[in-house]
């Protein structure tokens, strides 16, 4: 794999789950936006948790 | 600190894991662009996905299935490293957006531009029309006014008179002040013409620009697609001519392979006449042999007869007289045999045949005088000799 690759590709090792930017091409707006959006609800909460508990 | 003290060593390698290879180097301004502490984040309701493409629904499942595991993901550090890592997927997520608008907005100008150069090719389609028209109209006028067209062969005056006293506008100068109210019209007329031609030659010029702007489009006044018709037939001909010479070589096998036929034909006819001929000489040659034979036949019978006609007395001439009728009934069925005998074999055998009568013949003409055995002898040169033939 090219470095070029490496550095477009977001791996969520932990989970064995990653995203290059073949996964977004040619996928229509309305299910990227639904991906947006959840993925700002999942971050949302996490800020808020961090809020509240607090991570030194 | 509570907290702190529950992350296990195994949960820092994990993090350490996670943020190796992480890039660091996110733009700040990106991450205020996608996610804001002041927006509102309204969960809409869930579009259906499953009428989405197959790449889609991958992309969705498996941004649902990090959402459900950072979800149960129990360490708080850990799910906040992991939020780094999901702004930036929501980073690459817009950046896919903005790429998509990019090429839909690019896509709409590409379809407005060519209206409008749909449009201009109208407009310039209009103006040759109304310019055609009027130069139309003009060349009427001057049509009438031919005879005061300096420019015209019906010019009413002398062009090297003309010429010689300063030029058609010293003329014009000179007719205007003439008293005569014909001179002034002819002056007003050569001025007319005068301005017509100018103003043809100006509206000319103007439609062979608006032709020009319609051949830069490349819709009419296109000569390329004369020139691409041309081709066209010329490529259609060269078609036609290869079915022509198609059918030309079609001619020309059929024509040799009818050569052909006939020559064999020809040669068949000259084979089946040889065969004829010899057929025939066969044939003749094969009656000739079956004359002979009955010749010899007869002649056997009269032997036989005179034989047996003087021992009529007693019985046991009587016996001998039915022997020698059991005798000829044979010989005459011998006879009828290779009289049914019609080939060349058939005439080797009736020779046999012959000879085999003629020697059984023999036998009883042994106790008959010496002039009968004469006779044989005599009929066996003839044989020897119609074999010859």
């Amino acid at each position: 794999m090219d470095k070029k690759h490496d550095e477009d590709k977001i791996v969520f090792e932990k989970y064995g789950i990653e995203f290059t930017d073949d996964d977004f091409e040619g996928v229509d707006q309305e299910t990227l936006v639904q991906c947006k959006r959840k993925l700002n609800t999942l971050l949302k909460k996490i800020e808020q948790e961090s809020n509240k508990g607090g991570v030194n | 600190m509570a907290e702190n003290k529950t992350v296990s060593d195994k949960e820092i390698d994990e993090i350490l894991a996670e943020i190796k290879g992480w890039n660091m180097q996110v733009d700040p301004s990106e991450e205020q662009q996608t996610y804001s502490h002041e927006e509102k984040y309204v969960e809409d309701p869930e579009i259906d996905i499953s009428l989405k493409s197959p790449k889609a629904q991958k992309l969705y499942d498996k941004v649902n299935k990090l959402i459900e595991k950072i979800e149960q993901e129990k360490n708080p550090l850990m799910r906040h490293i992991l939020s780094f890592k999901v702004k930036m997927l929501v980073n690459k997520i817009q950046r896919e957006l903005d790429i998509q608008a990019i090429r839909e907005n690019s896509a709409n100008a590409l379809k407005e531009l060519k209206l409008d150069q749909s449009d201009f090719e109208n407009e310039t389609l209009d103006n040759i029309s109304e310019l055609s028209a009027l130069i139309e109209s003009k060349n009427r006028q001057l049509r009438a006014n031919e005879e005061y067209d300096y420019e015209s062969p019906y010019f009413i005056y002398p062009k090297k008179y003309v010429e010689k006293n300063g030029g058609i506008k010293s003329l014009t100068t000179t007719l205007k002040n003439s008293p005569k109210p014909d001179s002034q019209n002819a002056a007003k007329r050569i001025e007319l013409a005068s301005r017509l031609r100018k103003e043809i030659d100006e509206l000319s010029d103007k439609l062979k620009e608006e032709q020009e702007y319609l051949k830069a489009s490349g819709i009419v006044y296109n000569k390329e697609q004369r020139k691409i018709k041309g081709q066209e037939l010329a490529l259609t001909v060269a078609k036609k001519a290869n079915i022509f010479s198609r059918i030309g070589n079609f001619f020309k096998s059929f024509g040799e392979q009818t050569r052909i036929y006939f020559e064999e034909k020809r040669e068949n006819k000259a084979i089946r006449a040889k065969k004829a001929k010899e057929e025939n000489e066969l044939h003749e040659l094969y009656l000739a042999q079956k004359a002979e034979l009955e010749e010899k036949m007869k002649a056997a019978q009269s032997i036989i007869d005179e034989k047996y006609k003087m021992q009529t007395s007693d019985k046991q001439s009587e016996n001998a007289r039915n022997t020698a009728k059991a005798f000829r009934t044979e010989i005459f069925l011998q006879g009828q045999d290779v009289m049914q005998q019609e080939t060349p074999i058939g005439k080797e055998e009736t020779q046999l045949q012959s000879q085999t009568i003629v020697a059984n013949l023999g036998e009883p003409q042994q106790e008959t005088p010496v002039q009968s055995e004469d006779h044989v002898q005599g009929d066996e040169t003839n044989h020897s000799q119609g074999d010859g033939r």
